[in-house]
């Protein structure tokens, strides 16, 4: 079996038909991922362009979060390419929470402020707008009363906030989320919904997300896709009717 | 009891020096080995840098480089990265451990000396240590000291949350290769100079001790660096007021001291729960 080369962190050639580098955030040609021995997901193509919406929906381990995983570069592709485009910086990226260890010594702010790295590198510190910008999610998320509490001692839905705000202060330009609205409460889901519209709709930000349960309200005139995970393969329509 | 610290800093200010560098550095750095579950990696590092300290002194090289070159292979071993895990990870620090004391031991008696002395070679002693080894610790760990706090940061988002560094641009491989070089080699030289069990107190009681303290990292950073230093102080007093072997005093401080934190954590806790379940 071919193994894919490494995924370039931003695509050095437009590819031959469909958008260039500079028209999307990530492109998935061909692509086939697994573990081990075992393939999880074959033949994979999808285009994450700005401004789009792609809802990642099928059941439990069909393969949402191997393919959420590749496209953010922890997981290379067996065949097959991932492009990320010339202008998709690092990802803002919330993972399942079960994988963080509730022994280390980061309160809330400090988890939210680790997202701040990615504009900001190792050496500098945040500047005060950028903290600004943590202490204004930690309030619309309400977990300003929370910030000086370790993972350990916050509940499943407000570590799930946590995790959410440290992906919104990232500044990506391209939101990938692994059941953001599992353990939130309906005030917060939509806090989250509306923000992402937001960033979808006016800065051209682009959302990958897998989901469970219920859709949220569709975006008016938005460009939204459903991929349906499951048998090893991923089937993409618009939310609404169509295929691909 | 000042009056005891005083004439140690008088007649033994390099050890006195030596133990305040080695314990600040390799309690930062332990900070990261506790919260990385490393800590019997760290044990065998310190037995591996013992042996190759040894083989190397009955070859006639340079013991720290043969120090060096025990701790990062037992790091490599130990902590490295791997395919598909056979065996559990414990099994190979158990063996790099065993096997790195009981060769220690051997190629020690095996240049003729008496075991005793040789054990006594092996388990070192701060007070002991000379000019040279100030030196050395000096050269090697007060650099690492100052890398261990600005590195501090990446080492604990890679640690933290692996999958999250990767997407914000972190490269994991590449810091924790860092962190484990600098680890290697101040396990390496502490342990050349002040033995094995010095090490690990330093290693894993002050962190554990800093810990306990605060929730904050940078203040359980600077609570572990407290902690090291006030034992080494308190442990080196003690042993001059009373006669008693430095290095056991030392640890034995860090141990209670531990002991201490643990309690006002719990008193601690006790009354922030009464004072949030309070009618106001």
């Amino acid at each position: 079996m071919n193994v894919a080369p490494r995924i370039p962190p931003v695509a050095t050639r437009p590819r031959s038909t469909g958008p260039t580098a500079s028209e999307f955030h990530v492109v998935c040609e061909g692509v086939w991922l697994g573990y081990d021995e075992e393939i999880v997901l074959r033949d994979v193509s999808l285009e994450v362009l700005p401004g789009r919406y792609i809802w990642l929906v099928g059941a439990n381990g069909t393969g949402k979060s191997t393919l959420l995983r590749a496209i953010v570069g922890l997981l290379p592709p067996r065949r097959g390419r991932i492009w990320r485009g010339a202008d998709a910086r690092p990802a803002g990226y919330v993972p399942q929470q079960q994988t963080l260890d509730r022994c280390f010594p980061m309160t809330t702010r400090a988890i939210v402020e680790m997202g701040l790295f990615a504009r900001i590198g190792p050496w500098r510190r945040p500047s005060p707008t950028r903290l600004r910008e943590v202490d204004d999610w930690l309030a619309r998320l309400g977990l300003r009363e929370h910030a000086h509490k370790t993972l350990a001692e916050l509940s499943g839905g407000m570590r799930q906030k946590t995790l959410l705000a440290r992906a919104l202060v990232t500044g990506a330009r391209l939101m990938v989320l692994d059941e953001p609205a599992s353990e939130l409460d309906a005030a917060s889901a939509a806090v989250i919904w509306g923000e992402l519209k937001r960033r979808v709709t006016e800065e051209h930000c682009s959302v990958l997300a897998a989901h469970h349960g219920p859709l949220p309200e569709p975006i008016a005139g938005g460009d939204e896709w459903i991929a349906e995970v499951g048998r090893g393969h991923v089937r993409c329509t618009p939310r609404g009717g169509g295929s691909r | 009891m000042i009056g005891a610290l005083a004439a140690v800093a008088r007649e033994f200010p390099e050890a006195l020096a030596t133990g305040l560098m080695t314990g600040v550095a390799l309690a930062w750095l332990g900070v990261f080995v506790v919260l990385r579950r490393a800590v019997f990696a760290g044990l065998a590092m310190a037995e591996a840098a013992v042996f190759g300290g040894v083989a190397a002194e009955r070859m006639h090289s340079a013991s720290l480089l043969g120090a060096v070159t025990g701790s990062l292979a037992a790091a490599g071993l130990t902590l490295g990265p791997r395919g598909r895990e056979r065996l559990p990870r414990e099994a190979t620090v158990a063996v790099v451990f065993v096997g790195a004391a009981a060769l220690a031991l051997l190629v020690g008696t095996g240049g003729g000396h008496h075991l005793r002395e040789v054990r006594a070679a092996l388990e070192g002693d701060l007070i002991l240590v000379s000019r040279a080894d100030l030196r050395v610790a000096a050269l090697l760990l007060l650099p690492i000291a100052a890398l261990s706090c600005l590195l501090a940061r990446p080492w604990l988002y890679v640690m933290f949350d692996r999958d999250m560094a990767v997407a914000i641009g972190l490269k994991p491989a590449l810091w924790e290769t860092a962190f484990f070089l600098l680890l290697g080699v101040a396990v390496a030289a502490a342990t050349r100079i002040i033995g094995p069990m010095l090490v690990l107190a330093h290693l894993v009681v002050s962190p554990t001790a800093g810990l306990l303290i605060s929730r904050r990292w940078p203040r359980v950073l600077l609570g572990s660096a407290a902690i090291a230093v006030l034992a080494t102080c308190l442990g080196m007093a003690f042993s001059y007021r009373w006669d008693l072997p430095t290095n056991a005093t030392i640890t034995a401080t860090s141990v209670a001291l531990l002991a201490v934190a643990g309690i006002v954590r719990k008193i601690a806790c006790a009354a922030h729960r009464r004072g949030t379940s309070s009618p106001r």
